[in-house]
């Protein structure tokens, strides 16, 4: 099969490689919008599969358009699944960090915060969402590319800021390592929690919590946070914001989800029934569909 | 008559079904317009107390906005189901600009519709030809004709007849973002109330302190703004905003509910305001209590049903 090389055609079909569409796909069979990419931006043999048109154009955009979700992906491939493991990390996207929301958070026993510039984007956010993280994250990196390197070595050589560079052969190099932060900020650790798991938290810490009605739980609690050591304190969060694992962890290593897809199968935390519509969805021939879709919907 | 026109949310729903059980007077003077968005169980249990009330009410049954929309046979399979021999209701089909070509197969099908309904409800959102007018009025039995003042032109209500007359505007202007009411403090709402009848009406409508604007989707707010309608010393309807102060992120939301209702229940006790709702949320700010967000959309569509039904 082809996929057209241009760069309009690349991001149209970036889109078919997004969380969104694969929810789309996997839970409602909404099939539409990926085939009617699909039929506009390749050209398919009869027997071509989906799965072989998702690797193809993965690989496409590896090669000349790579956007934050090939960074986010090669990420979770890279540093979660290969260097951490899922038996002992979670990775959270695009997670709230006080004002910022930072694209890729590994979480063990310390926080990482990888914050992705590609060549699209630009560097005026950096220097806020940066200050954000120090009040959550042990270290922080910035993830980008030969264009931003040489800027960002210069404007961190002397800070605890690591970078990694995602090199032209879809390596991620590391330039500059990561000194472990110490900047926390009780609000900022506090507020990354939810309801629950701030009172399973101090439940854990103190035995109870305090007995207020729900107007002012939130303050009370934040209050109570407060006496513990801040150090101690981050520890604790991270160690409650890991329950936010996955439900089939198992699922995942198989072989069944393809490495081009494994962030997009991870942030949806996929069930095992959900596997199963993926795989269905993977071995389609993609030919086969776009022509029953075009009866249906007399696109040609 | 007083026609407020509710969306079938949950909380719309819950409303009207608590007003049932507590406001005297309520099917006498109330006639509630409401557009389904899902055939949940709320829409069935409101619509089955609303009947044990002998309320009248009108239902959608081409909704045009939420899940319904172009489902008017599963509307119509849950009225059947759920109201059997209940008669004292009408079938409401929203007017558009496209429904003119489709009259026939309008008139049709309302005609051949297996329910025990009273007539028709037509709400009015854009203006149709004096012809297709008459061609539905003589093959359909028309009750109410509801006009959306903003979609129609000045003289529209004219080609129907007095007692099918009910007027109906978006009175709520909502704004953005719920901090934005802090700068807004009170707002003037509708005076229908007291002018309908002499204006040439048989009832009024409007969207309540919610307003026409629709979503799907909720989401947690910096601010939380409680809407309060009261009749100011000029009998106008006003709608005061009461809104909380710490609003720079999204957390602590029960924190938040607690400052807007400080302000309210302030505001309500040094003006001598008692409706049931207002009861409802001294007794929440006694017990420091946040029920959530929706209950406090209904309860402020409660406030506001109970506001008018006094008055008329």
């Amino acid at each position: 099969m082809q996929v057209a090389k241009n760069i309009e055609s690349l991001r149209n079909l970036s889109q078919i490689l997004s969380p969104a569409n694969f929810k789309k796909i996997v839970k409602d069979r909404n099939y539409f919008d990926t085939f009617y990419r699909i039929s506009k931006h390749t050209k398919i043999s009869d027997s071509t599969t989906n799965f072989e048109v998702i690797n193809a154009i993965y690989k496409s955009l590896l090669g000349t358009y790579k956007n934050e979700y090939i960074y986010k992906n090669i990420l979770l491939n890279q540093k979660l699944l290969k260097k951490y493991s899922l038996k002992k990390s979670i990775a959270l996207s695009e997670f709230k960090i006080d004002n910022s929301i930072a694209d890729f958070v590994i979480l063990n026993g310390v926080a990482r915060v990888y914050e992705i510039k590609t060549e699209l984007d630009g560097l005026d956010k950096l220097d806020k969402q940066l200050a954000d993280y120090k009040k959550f994250a042990d270290k922080i990196y910035v993830v980008s590319n030969s264009k931003h390197i040489p800027n960002l070595l210069v404007k961190f050589h002397n800070t605890e800021i690591g970078l990694i560079e995602l090199t032209k052969r879809n390596a991620l190099k590391t330039i500059k390592k990561a000194e472990q932060n110490f900047s926390f900020s009780y609000e900022t650790l506090f507020k990354s929690l939810r309801k629950d798991e701030y009172i399973s938290l101090l439940k854990k810490h103190f035995g109870a919590i305090p007995k207020v009605p729900n107007t002012l739980i939130f303050r009370e609690c934040f209050k109570l946070s407060k006496k513990i050591d801040i150090l101690e304190f981050q520890k604790l969060v991270i160690k409650e914001l890991k329950f936010r694992n996955i439900s089939n962890p198992e699922l995942f290593n198989d072989d069944l989800v393809p490495d081009s897809l494994k962030h997009i199968c991870y942030t949806l935390n996929f069930s095992k029934k959900d596997f199963i519509e993926l795989e269905d969805f993977l071995y389609k021939k993609s030919k086969l569909c776009i022509s029953h879709m075009s009866e249906a919907n007399n696109l040609n | 008559m007083y026609f407020p026109y509710v969306r079938g949310k949950q909380f719309e729903l819950i409303a009207l079904r608590e007003l049932c059980g507590f406001l005297p007077n309520f099917s006498t003077k109330i006639s509630p317009v409401i557009e389904p968005i899902k055939g949940s169980s709320t829409l069935k249990s409101a619509l089955k107390n609303l009947a044990a009330k002998n309320v009248n009410f009108s239902v959608i049954i081409n909704p045009k906005v939420g899940g319904l929309v172009g489902e008017g046979n599963k509307i119509i399979e849950l009225l059947k189901d759920v109201l059997e021999h209940y008669n004292n209701y009408q079938i409401a089909i929203i007017i558009d600009s496209k429904i003119e070509e489709q009259i026939p197969a309008l008139i049709e099908s309302i005609n051949n519709l297996d329910l025990n309904y009273q007539g028709v409800t037509l709400i009015h959102n854009s203006e149709i030809s004096e012809v297709s007018i008459a061609e539905i009025q003589n093959n359909i039995n028309v009750i109410y004709n509801i006009i959306y003042f903003s979609n129609t032109s000045r003289r529209y209500y004219r080609l129907f007849s007095v007692e099918s007359r009910i007027s109906l505007d978006d009175y709520f202007k909502d704004m953005p973002r719920n901090a934005d009411y802090l700068q807004v403090g009170e707002s003037p709402f509708s005076e229908e109330y007291s002018f309908y009848k002499d204006e040439g009406f048989f009832g009024f409508s409007d969207f309540l302190t919610v307003g026409d604007n629709y979503s799907d989707s909720g989401f947690l707010p910096r601010a939380v703004a409680m809407h309060l309608s009261y009749i100011n010393a000029s009998g106008k309807i006003m709608v005061k905003h009461f809104v909380s102060d710490s609003n720079g992120d999204v957390s602590d939301i029960g924190g938040k509910f607690a400052e807007a209702l400080e302000k309210l229940v302030n505001w309500c006790v040094s003006n001598s305001i008692n409706t049931q709702a207002v009861e409802i949320y001294k007794d929440l700010h006694n017990r420091g209590h946040f029920p959530g967000l929706g209950t406090l959309k209904k309860l402020f569509i409660m406030n506001h049903i109970e506001l008018i039904v006094d008055k008329i």
